[in-house]
């Protein structure tokens, strides 16, 4: 049997749901008894909710999305040059690494021209730091 | 409930050269960034919002306001000259805009589609203007159980009218409601599902999430789905003969009916949270075709078809804030970015806003006519500029992007710790996106969280606990059973689809 992508949506969206209800609640909220309703009344509605609409999802006949993997491994791989970006950024700056960052995205994505890399690469974090620093008198990152 | 001496005074306020200035700033910025494919003023405004802290917040609004009302009109230029949509909205422009421009007439094409967008968006400007304080007092004598009820009633219609499909849109709206829990509870403050990260005590932060989820997931799908090039956003073929490169009056005249008929079906799907404009503009386009002596010239250039199409899109932005302004419930992704920046300048939107900041919105309906004229004129001037402006790669584009929702975020949501949840939902919105999950759906439904909580709250304490006695509310009643009555009609709705192939 062909699992349809909606049905395996469904099955992770209900089992998140019982996982959010049985292991992830109890854990993570406070029990308190003031109020009028408890902190985790809401929280567990709608993890029920979502419990219910999983199962739904997994039993109604649904649609097979098309899957292209080449696409989301580039999509993590941008992501992953974002977040390795950040963790520069936090110990040298935005303006030593934004450079560097503009131009590993835009290599990856196939600019070759040596003038929309310098500008992407110089002349967007030189608007920024004026906008930002000078502009608005703000701190950049 | 509000004098003479407040609309004054809030006009007075719009009619002011830092006013003017900024209103000309937010449409010059909406109509380049929507028509740059990929973009968009919804993308504009998420990644203005944290520049424009430091304005005063008539001035913060009126430019965001300006670049909504400049992306109605800069979407349509793409969709014309290459087929391609800036917005999504401006989908239904490029089933005739394009064949014009095909046959030399793209300039033609979209100096109607200015002309026809900033008709429909005044038309409903003057009816936002006229109903929404009579409808803010009566939203003003809703209780806690009515407000509940209500919440109720837009998911329902948020679930059933926004995508394909009901359960995935009623788990999109749950997952929204799921992020908003995250942070300090409501009624006990204490903290809920923070995991050590004190960070969140406040709740996830609104910019991070929206840049995340309509930016960077977006970016990022157009980076990964480019195929090793990387080509100018636009084109323009230009030619040259003039009597293509205008309107002239009879020709903007015989499109009367068409686009009155389209402001009026986008200003009432605008007034319906969830349904947007891209659902209104297809809705006119259908509705003049079927009305036109000569259907089957539509598809092939008919000048209708752009008229019927961008007075109908544009028409969504002013009627959009019929429901923000008057319940504080936002109608679309653009009005809840709207909303978290009055609530970033101390503004709580809801009926109390014409009573408490009935100058700030005075002030802001003097801005959106302001914003009307100068669309018209902006996007005179501006038409071929745009064009060559936006021909710059769509590397330079997304990295700028890029680079600015960092910023951004960090500055508005206070460090590189909310920049790291930015990049979280980015990748959530991406799955959502790729599995057909609404982004717009749970975005709304995350701003609405809090309220939704804090409503159940306080019904279940005026009702001691026992919510049967709900029958004693017969608003409330009747708009849970519309609720049920509207989930019912879409459910049959999709089954008779289903039961003929179409789905």
């Amino acid at each position: 049997m062909i699992l349809e992508t909606d049905r395996i949506a469904g099955l992770i969206i209900a089992t998140l749901g019982l996982v959010l209800l049985f292991v992830v609640f109890p854990f993570a909220i406070e029990d308190m008894d003031d109020g009028s309703i408890k902190p985790d009344t809401v929280p567990n509605a709608i993890a029920a909710f979502l419990v219910v609409c999983g199962i739904l999802l997994a039993i109604k006949r649904g649609e097979q999305t098309k899957r292209d993997s080449r696409e989301l491994m580039l999509v993590l791989l941008y992501l992953a040059i974002i977040a390795a970006g950040l963790f520069a950024i936090s110990h040298f700056g935005f303006l030593i690494v934004s450079p560097f960052l503009a131009l590993a995205i835009m290599l990856i994505f196939g600019e070759r021209r040596p003038i929309w890399l310098g500008l992407g690469c110089v002349g967007m974090p030189a608007i920024i730091w004026f906008l930002v620093i000078q502009v608005l008198e703000r701190s950049l990152p | 409930m509000v004098d003479l001496d407040t609309i004054l005074a809030g006009l007075s306020d719009a009619f002011t050269l830092w006013n003017l200035f900024f209103v000309i700033c937010g449409v010059v910025l909406g109509q380049l960034v929507a028509a740059i494919p990929g973009i968009g003023p919804v993308m504009a405004i998420a990644i203005a919002i944290p520049f424009t802290f430091g304005l005063d917040p008539l001035l913060a609004i009126a430019f965001l306001v300006g670049v909504c009302k400049g992306g109605t009109v800069g979407g349509a230029i793409p969709a014309i000259l290459i087929n391609t949509p800036g917005t999504p909205d401006s989908a239904a422009t490029a089933l005739d805009g394009h064949p014009l421009a095909r046959q030399g007439k793209a300039l033609k094409a979209t100096k109607l589609a200015l002309f026809s967008s900033v008709t429909g968006d005044t038309f409903s400007d003057i009816v936002l203007i006229t109903v929404s304080a009579p409808l803010a007092i009566l939203a003003l004598r809703m209780g806690p159980v009515e407000v509940f009820a209500l919440m109720v009633f837009a998911f329902a219609v948020l679930s059933g009218l926004v995508g394909k499909s009901l359960i995935k849109g009623a788990i999109a709206a749950a997952l929204g409601l799921l992020a908003a829990m995250i942070g300090a509870d409501p009624e006990n403050a204490s903290p809920r599902l923070i995991f050590g990260h004190f960070e969140l005590f406040d709740g996830l932060p609104l910019p991070a999430v929206a840049l995340g989820m309509l930016a960077i997931s977006e970016i990022v799908t157009r980076l990964a789905r480019n195929k090793g090039i990387s080509d100018a956003a636009i084109k323009l073929s230009d030619d040259g003969d003039p009597a293509n490169q205008r309107i002239n009056w009879a020709e903007y005249w015989s499109c009367r009916y068409t686009m009155l008929r389209g402001a009026v079906i986008g200003t009432l799907l605008g007034a319906t949270p969830g349904i947007g404009s891209t659902a209104a503009a297809f809705m006119s386009y259908s509705s003049t075709k079927a009305a036109s002596k000569d259907p089957d010239s539509f598809g092939k250039g008919n000048i209708q078809g752009v008229a019927a199409t961008e007075s109908a899109n544009s028409a969504v932005v002013g009627a959009n804030l019929i429901p923000l302004l008057t319940l504080g419930i936002p109608g679309s992704v653009s009005a809840a970015l709207i909303i978290s920046a009055f609530m970033i300048h101390g503004i709580q939107p809801g009926p109390m806003l014409f009573k408490e900041q009935g100058r700030l919105i005075y002030g802001l309906f003097g801005a959106m006519v302001m914003a009307n004229f100068l669309n018209l004129w902006i996007g005179q001037i501006g038409l071929r500029l745009w064009i060559k402006v936006i021909s710059a790669p769509q590397s330079f584009i997304y990295i700028s992007a890029i680079m600015l929702c960092i910023v951004g975020v960090s500055m508005a949501a206070g460090g590189l710790f909310s920049v790291t949840v930015m990049l979280l939902f980015a990748l959530l919105g991406y799955i959502m996106s790729r599995y057909e999950f609404s982004i717009v759906i749970f975005i709304i439904a995350f701003f609405l969280g809090p309220r939704f909580e804090i409503s159940i709250a306080q019904s279940t304490s005026l009702m001691s606990g026992d919510w049967t006695k709900i029958v004693e509310y017969p608003i409330a009643v009747a708009l849970l059973v519309l609720s049920v009555l509207m989930l019912f009609l879409i459910l049959r709705r999709s089954a008779h689809r289903a039961s003929q192939g179409l789905i």
